[in-house]
């Protein structure tokens, strides 16, 4: 499904212009993990896990390697983390830039050289392929900072196909709270989506 | 089927707000469910020196060798579990996650186990034995509030079957799973 986004693609905040830097929770622990410091990265781990590894198995199309992909990645970011400057950026891009070229790097070993299409592709182009790619990272980054109840719900109704009298049966709750959850969760990923443009 | 952002919203909503959660419900639209997180996945390394797959192999291995090893010394009793399981949440529990610990059996039959379990919404789960990935065999139900610690048993043979999971009492949606074994 293709559908217009306002949320802008990589870079645009850029070309747009940005407010002045904001706190960045993600770019304080990679320059923790700079320092050697284990914890941060586990804490940057759990965050991005899923993402990193959603990202490398849309772009390979394989759990194996898209799991070696992600591991790779997290390597590389504990390798290079020193090499992160919070002035130049947020560390959200800075991930996904490690993690894409971790996909690319394993996708490029099992390629024959010089493959030429047959036809050419009629999909979306590069950039709508990039812009969506990035927002997938986004959102499900986005997704692990809400409260489980919420995020529940919202998994429940859109990729569940529940309607929101059956969510409420299955978690046994009444159909008002389901409603409460779903605009809440909806107000919150909002809140992360403009946070995480703002910091960048 | 994709939800209708009106019948999730409601009519009481200011433009600006509803502005916003249109923004963000396209934004669950387009970018679909994450993924279910491999057990490999599920920590990360201990130092920088990644495993490689040959390693990954050696470590499914010997959980495997693990899991087998509970019916070889299973009644030899004893207060350490007899072997331990990593369980991940899915797509409806993504930041799910539990460790089993599955003690020796004992002389009726019974796999005492003892779950510890985060991430999960508070309320009321069951636990079960999978076949195919199915839930197939209730190992019983516990309470979650936060982090919590629940006692299971599993009275069946576990060699008719390939994992535990988690569910809702009464759902066969999995919230967690072990991998197959």
């Amino acid at each position: 499904m293709e559908m217009e986004l306002a949320i802008p693609a990589p870079g645009a905040a850029a070309r747009l212009g940005s407010p002045a830097m904001k706190r960045d929770p993600d770019g304080e622990l990679v320059v923790r993990i700079a320092r050697g410091d284990r914890a941060a990265f586990e804490a940057l781990y759990r965050r991005y896990v899923r993402s990193v590894y959603a990202l490398a198995l849309r772009r390979l199309g394989d759990p194996q390697s898209a799991e070696d992909a992600a591991q790779e990645a997290f390597a590389a970011v504990w390798r290079s983390a020193r090499t992160y400057r919070p002035e130049r950026g947020a560390a959200a891009p800075w991930l996904y830039s490690i993690a894409r070229n971790a996909a690319v790097d394993r996708l490029r070993a099992r390629m024959p050289l010089a493959t030429v299409p047959e036809s050419p592709d009629e999909g979306p182009g590069p950039e709508n392929r990039a812009e969506h790619e990035w927002l997938r990272w986004r959102v499900h980054r986005a997704l692990e900072e809400l409260p489980v109840t919420e995020r529940e719900v919202l998994a429940l109704a859109y990729w569940g196909e529940r309607s929101q009298s059956e969510i409420a049966s299955e978690l046994g709750i009444p159909l008002g709270t389901v409603k409460t959850r779903t605009r809440s969760g909806l107000a919150r990923l909002a809140g992360l989506l403009e946070q995480e443009e703002e910091v960048r | 089927m994709s939800p209708e952002f009106d019948d999730l919203i409601g009519a009481d909503v200011d433009p600006d707000e509803r502005e916003r959660l249109r923004r963000a419900h396209d934004a669950l639209l387009v970018a679909g469910p994450p993924p279910e997180l491999p057990q490999g996945l599920a920590r990360p390394r201990a130092n920088r020196q990644y495993a490689r797959p040959a390693l990954l192999a050696a470590a499914a291995v010997a959980v495997v060798a693990a899991f087998l090893g509970g019916w070889l010394v299973g009644g030899a009793g004893g207060e350490e579990p007899d072997f331990t399981l990593g369980m991940e949440g899915t797509t409806a529990a993504v930041a799910a996650h539990a460790d089993l610990d599955v003690y020796p059996i004992d002389d009726a039959g019974n796999w005492p186990m003892k779950m510890h379990v985060s991430g999960l919404a508070d309320g009321r789960y069951e636990l079960v034995l999978t076949r195919n990935g199915k839930p197939i065999a209730s190992c019983g139900f516990f309470l979650v509030h936060g982090s919590t610690l629940a006692w299971l048993n599993a009275p069946y043979k576990l060699r008719a079957y390939d994992g535990w999971a988690v569910t809702r009492p009464g759902s066969t949606r999995i919230l967690l799973r072990t991998d197959q074994i």
